[in-house]
């Protein structure tokens, strides 16, 4: 009885052994990742742009991948690369694209972009083939310290008061202004009470 | 002291660890009011010198905040007013305790003002300048402030104009304020420095009482018409102190964000202001008090009445932020809802639930119970308000600042659709902030180096044996309040001070 089920414990074994590593081989094939790299590597950096300081330049490199395919190097040229940022307004933090470039022969594609805030940013590249293929993505992040720059529109002209409001400003000036007077005055008026002619004074009558 | 007037002594033992003073140790107010500014303590120089080094630290911080951008101080389009905002309010706040307690003193009489007034009214004055610096790093470019209030640049339309104006008339008012009960200190100051003393300070000394002093005679008219002098500014000081904090909550109020856009804030503000000036002047008293021993002059018996002063404020705002948060959250509105949400139980809840805790129940508990109403307790409750309160300022600030405006055009109510904006505490505001909260004690130990620390006339003045009848009919210091004029002044008659001679005029002195 024991070795009757000692065996069915065995094959039992054997199964879910065969499973998981069909599971894995499956797997491994389906992620070139754990295959073995064999489609191009994307990295990506994030530095002030040498001419600009308020600008970061987006420099996204396509590498060789780790592993040869039987198709020999591939070519890094020509590759369409998208950038974004991530955004938090939303929910989800979703992706806004700031734009697209393509690969040079050495497999780099560089995108300037100007911040629009200051603060820690996530930037986000991703490769695509002629075919649509998706190469691979990459992320970074970057700290834009300098201020954006400056408001190149009009700005809108301050609104003139109306009769209410301008009123309303004049009597609060004039209070204001009124207040200045009363201290001053009390200051002058005691460093005056307190001035030889009136210490004098008031010691004689005292005296 | 416990010798002269024994039941005195044990009923204003302090609880602070000080002993209690010896007989003729410290209890002659002209030398306790003229030590700091005769004797330079060990602890001087050392806390000068650490306080300053904090103060270049927070000079270095906003210099780089300058070359940098206000992206370094955690600023960002989504949380767009932070710590700066809530700085300037709580620091221009904690100045009103000083002048306006002075104030509400004077005009009531109360005789065991006198040994305070100094002190609260020096605190005002340094407090409101540091907390005035503010609008600095909050407007991020310098060179450009003066286009904010210089016409034709400036918008009458804008509270942040309005703050200028009302602030710096509030400071011209503190200022004044400080200086006419220290006209005949002055004086006195003059004849108790040796004209020989060399040094720099003691000439400066000299020069500042020659110029500020005047010809103080202590005559019947002069004392008349300082006295009135001194009326006048104290009662018009506590509508400016109302309305200048009324006047900085409309830069909130008058906003259309939800948290922001509140009626309630005028008053909000201001009772705020005033709990923790209150708070502070007790803080303020108290080291003074052990710095240069003054327990012959303060007691227990002040800060617990402080301590009543401020916990009623506190009461006072415990319930309005009640009344504001009930109304925003009974309300339903998609911003208001939300934005009450995060602050009593999402992103913000402890630091709301840390001020109510701090600030809302301790301070009125510590005050409520007889074992802990004491000198330390009031201290404790004025430190955690202190604190608390600047807490509190920050939820007032951030969670409005940092509400997503995005509302989801597929729900009626407008549901908000986007996410909470995320202010980042870096080590600049901090810095800034820090140098800042080191510059009032700085300020005030500089500020003593220079003039008495108590109000010598005032004093030797409420001492006087028509004042003290005067007192004594006073509201809350009858003599079944067992407080008399003389025990606030250390148990002794202080009109028979001892040499140089007495200053305070021939009424005094002869």
């Amino acid at each position: 009885m024991s070795r009757v089920l000692s065996s069915k414990v065995a094959l039992g074994g054997w199964i879910i052994s065969s499973l998981a590593l069909a599971a894995v081989v499956v797997l491994a094939w389906a992620s070139p990742a754990w295959a073995g790299t064999t489609t191009p590597v994307l990295r990506l950096a994030a530095e002030v742009a040498p001419h600009d300081p308020g600008a970061v330049e987006l420099l996204a490199t396509l590498e060789q991948p780790r592993e040869p395919v039987s198709s020999g190097r591939v070519s890094l040229g020509g590759v369409s690369v998208s950038f974004s940022v991530r955004v938090e307004e939303f929910s989800g933090a979703p992706l806004l694209a700031l734009g697209t470039a393509k690969t040079d022969a050495a497999g780099i594609a560089m995108l300037t972009y100007r911040p629009t805030w200051t603060g820690r940013q996530a930037f986000v590249a991703t490769a695509t083939n002629e075919a649509g293929t998706s190469l691979g993505s990459a992320t970074t992040t970057f700290i834009a310290k300098s201020s954006p720059q400056s408001f190149a529109g009009t700005v809108e002209a301050v609104r003139p008061d109306g009769a209410i409001g301008q009123a309303v400003a004049g009597v609060l000036l004039s209070i204001v202004a009124l207040i200045w007077i009363v201290l001053l005055a009390v200051v002058v008026r005691v460093n005056l009470g307190l001035g030889p002619s009136r210490a004098a004074e008031s010691s004689g009558l005292k005296s | 002291m416990s010798k002269e007037n024994p039941s005195i002594a044990e009923d204003h033992a302090c609880d602070l660890g000080e002993e209690v003073t010896e007989p003729g140790e410290l209890a002659d107010v002209r030398a306790s009011a003229m030590r700091p500014v005769l004797e330079t303590p060990r602890w001087w120089w050392p806390a000068v010198l650490v306080l300053g080094a904090i103060v270049v630290l927070g000079i270095v911080a906003w210099v780089v905040q300058v070359a940098d951008g206000l992206g370094v101080a955690g600023y960002n389009d989504r949380a767009f007013w932070s710590i700066y905002e809530a700085d300037l309010v709580a620091f221009i706040g904690v100045s009103y305790g000083g002048a306006v307690v002075s104030a509400i003193l004077r005009i009531t009489k109360a005789a065991w003002r006198a040994p305070l007034t100094r002190i609260a009214e020096a605190t005002a004055l340094v407090t409101l300048p540091v907390g005035m610096l503010f609008i600095v790093p909050h407007l991020g470019s310098p060179w450009k402030i003066w286009e904010l209030v210089w016409p034709p640049y400036w918008n009458l339309s804008s509270p942040i104009l309005w703050d200028f104006f009302a602030v710096s008339t509030y400071l011209l008012a503190t200022a004044v304020f400080f200086y006419l009960p220290l006209i005949p200190d002055l004086k006195i100051a003059q004849e108790w420095l040796d004209p020989n003393r060399p040094g720099l300070r003691s000439r400066a000394c000299r020069r500042i009482y020659k110029a500020l002093g005047g010809n103080w005679t202590g005559s019947a008219p002069q004392r008349r018409l300082l006295h009135g002098a001194i009326g006048l500014v104290a009662i018009m000081i506590i509508p400016m102190a109302v309305s200048v904090h009324s006047v900085l909550s409309f830069a909130f109020a008058s906003s259309s964000r939800a948290g922001y856009l509140e009626t309630i804030f005028p008053v909000y503000f201001v009772v705020a202001a005033l709990y923790t000036g209150v708070a502070l002047v007790v803080l303020s008293i108290a080291a003074c008090r052990r710095l240069w021993h003054l327990e012959a002059f303060i007691h227990s018996r002040h800060f617990v009445r402080l301590g009543f002063v401020m916990v009623a404020f506190g009461a006072v705002y415990l319930y309005l932020t009640f009344t504001e948060y009930l109304i925003d959250g009974y309300s339903g509105t998609s911003g208001n809802a939300a934005w009450v949400h995060q602050v009593l139980l999402g992103r913000y809840w402890i630091p709301f639930w840390f001020y109510f805790v701090a600030a809302g129940v301790v301070p009125i508990v510590i005050m409520a119970f007889r074992r802990t109403r004491t000198a330390r307790g009031a201290v404790v409750a004025s430190g955690l308000v202190v604190f608390a309160m600047w807490v509190k300022r920050l939820v007032i600030v951030i969670p409005p600042a940092t509400e997503p405006l995005v509302r989801s055009p597929l729900s009626a109510g407008g549901v908000l659709a986007g996410n909470w904006g995320t202010y980042h505490f870096t080590w600049v505001p901090i810095s800034i902030t820090v140098a800042a909260t080191a510059a009032i004690p700085l300020l005030l130990l500089v500020l003593f180096r220079f003039v008495p620390i108590l109000p010598i006339a005032e004093m030797e003045e409420l001492a006087g044996p028509e004042e003290r009848a005067e007192s004594v009919a006073v509201p809350g210091l009858s003599s079944g309040d067992g407080f008399r004029p003389a025990a606030a002044l250390g148990g002794r008659s202080l009109a028979a001070s001892t040499s140089p001679p007495s200053a305070m005029g021939e009424e005094g002195g002869r």
